[in-house]
C-alpha cells in the first residue's frame, strides 16, 4: 500500500526523461527568430504617436487635452508624453467601492476604463494585463465579439464593440471598448431610468437588422423604451452572423 | 536565477542568442509539463510552440514579476487549459469521439521524443479530473505554491488545496490498484 504522501514524494521526484528531435528543433528555433524580428518591426511601429490609441469604454476628451498640453508645455512636453503612450496607470476605487478604475494617457487620448472589484484579484496584474491589451489593440490582434448601439430620440448616442484579447501568457481576456459617447448619458437620473427599465424586462421588439462591422457581418436585434420624459431609446445589439 | 535576469535583460535589447539560451534552457520543462497535463504529444507541441511564438514576439513589452520559468510555466497551463476546454466542448458536440492518448506512433515531424516512464505518467494523471490534474503537476512538479496556483486558475487558496487532497486519494487508489494487479 502506498501512503499519500509516499505518491506525493514519488510524483516530485520523478524522472521524467523527453528528448526533442534536433531537426524540429531548428525549426522552431528558426520560427521564434523570425517572430521576434517581425515583432520588433511591428512594436516600433505600433510607438509610433500617430497611431490610433485605444480608447476603453471611456469619454474621448483626447484631443482637448492634447491640444492643451501642446500650448502650455511646449514642444519638450510633447516628446515626453509621447513617452508614456500605452501607458496604463491605476487611479483607484470608486465611491461605491465597486469598481477599479485605470487611467490611460497620451497625446492623442484620454480615457479609463471601470473594473469590477469582483474581477481584479491584483490590481498590478489587471494593470499590466491592460497594458498588453493597448499593444495589441494597436496591432489589430483582437476578436469582434458583440457590438451595442444605443439611439436616443433617432440619434447614436453610445456605442460599444466587446473585444476578445488572447495574453501572451494564454489567457484570454474580453474588454468592452466605447467607439462612441454622445453625452446624452451624461444626465445619471436618465442612465438610471433605461438601466431600470432593462432590468425589468427586454423593451419592444423591433425586429433584426444585419450590418457589416470590421469586415464581419452582424445581426443586430432591436428593442425599444421609452423614459418618463418621452425621450426614446432604442437599444442594439450584434452578435456575428456566422457564430463563431 | 540570476542567469534568467541577465538573458531577459538581454532578450529585450533584442538578443537572439539570449532567446536561443532561453528555449534551450526551458523547452524540456515545458513540454514535459504540457504532455501530462494534456496526455497529447502533438497538443503539446503544439502549445509549447505557441508559448515560445508568443514569448518571442513580446519582446521590450514583457513585463515579468516573478522567475522566468515560473512564467513560462503557468503560460503552458494557461493555454493547456484553454486546449482542454476546446476539447472537451468537441468532444461533446460528438464530432470527434477518440480517447486523447500519449500517441505511440512516431511522425517524422514529431519533435518531442517521450520517455516510457512519462507516458505511462500521463496516463495515469489522465484518469484524473483536469483541473486537480493540473493542481498536482503545478504544485509537486512545477514547484508553484497552492497561492500562485490560485492566482493562475482565478480560485481560491482552499479550493485548490480540496483539489489537491482528492487528486493525491484518487492517484493512491489508482497506484493501489495497479499494484494489486
Amino acid at each position: 500500500m502506498r501512503s499519500t504522501e509516499n505518491i506525493r514524494r514519488l510524483i516530485r521526484n520523478l524522472n521524467l526523461d523527453v528528448r526533442t528531435n534536433p531537426e524540429a528543433d531548428r525549426r522552431v528555433l528558426q520560427d521564434l527568430l523570425q517572430a521576434k524580428e517581425k515583432s520588433q518591426e511591428t512594436v516600433s511601429a505600433s510607438a509610433s504617436p500617430k497611431i490610433r490609441r485605444l480608447k476603453m469604454f471611456a469619454r474621448v476628451r483626447s484631443w482637448k487635452v492634447a491640444a492643451v498640453i501642446a500650448v502650455v508645455l511646449g514642444a519638450g512636453a510633447i516628446s515626453v508624453v509621447g513617452v508614456n503612450i500605452g501607458r496604463i496607470y491605476y487611479w483607484g476605487k470608486s465611491a461605491d467601492g465597486t469598481h477599479h478604475i485605470f487611467y490611460s494617457k497620451g497625446p492623442s487620448g484620454d480615457g479609463f476604463t471601470t473594473m469590477d472589484a469582483n474581477g481584479v484579484t491584483d490590481v498590478e496584474q489587471a494593470r499590466r494585463d491592460l497594458e498588453e491589451m493597448e499593444i495589441l489593440s494597436q496591432q489589430g490582434k483582437k476578436e469582434l465579439l458583440r457590438v451595442e448601439e444605443t439611439m436616443m430620440n433617432g440619434t447614436v448616442e453610445m456605442r460599444t464593440h466587446e473585444y476578445r484579447y488572447e495574453l501572451s501568457d494564454g489567457r484570454t481576456s474580453d474588454m468592452r471598448e466605447g467607439v462612441k459617447w454622445g453625452g446624452g448619458f451624461d444626465n445619471k437620473e436618465r442612465w438610471q431610468e433605461w438601466r431600470q427599465l432593462k432590468e425589468a424586462g427586454p423593451g419592444k421588439d423591433l425586429g433584426t437588422y444585419e450590418e457589416t462591422v470590421d469586415d464581419r457581418v452582424f445581426s443586430f436585434k432591436r428593442e425599444r423604451y421609452v423614459l418618463g420624459d418621452g425621450t426614446e431609446i432604442i437599444w442594439s445589439v450584434g452578435t456575428p452572423k456566422d457564430g463563431q | 536565477m540570476l542567469e534568467d535576469q541577465v538573458l531577459i535583460w538581454k532578450f529585450k535589447r533584442g538578443s537572439s542568442d539570449a532567446l536561443c539560451r532561453i528555449y534551450q534552457k526551458y523547452k524540456n520543462d515545458l513540454l514535459r509539463l504540457a504532455t501530462i497535463l494534456l496526455n497529447d504529444v502533438s497538443d503539446a507541441e503544439d502549445i509549447v510552440h505557441d508559448v515560445f511564438l508568443s514569448f518571442a514576439q513580446s519582446g521590450k513589452t514583457l513585463k515579468l514579476s516573478g522567475n522566468l520559468r515560473s512564467y513560462l510555466l503557468t503560460c503552458v497551463a494557461n493555454r493547456a487549459r484553454n486546449k482542454n476546454w476546446a476539447n472537451q466542448r468537441r468532444r461533446t458536440v460528438g464530432l470527434d469521439e477518440a480517447e486523447l492518448v500519449v500517441s505511440d506512433t512516431k511522425r517524422p515531424d514529431q519533435w518531442l521524443v517521450c520517455s516510457e516512464e512519462l507516458r505511462h505518467w500521463s496516463d495515469t494523471m489522465a484518469q484524473l479530473p483536469y483541473e486537480q490534474r493540473e493542481v498536482v503537476i503545478l504544485h509537486l512538479r512545477a514547484g508553484m505554491k497552492f497561492r500562485q496556483i490560485a492566482k493562475v486558475q482565478d480560485i481560491s487558496v482552499n479550493t485548490v488545496k480540496g483539489r489537491y487532497r482528492y487528486a493525491l486519494n484518487k492517484l493512491r487508489s489508482i497506484l493501489n490498484g495497479e499494484v494489486e494487479k
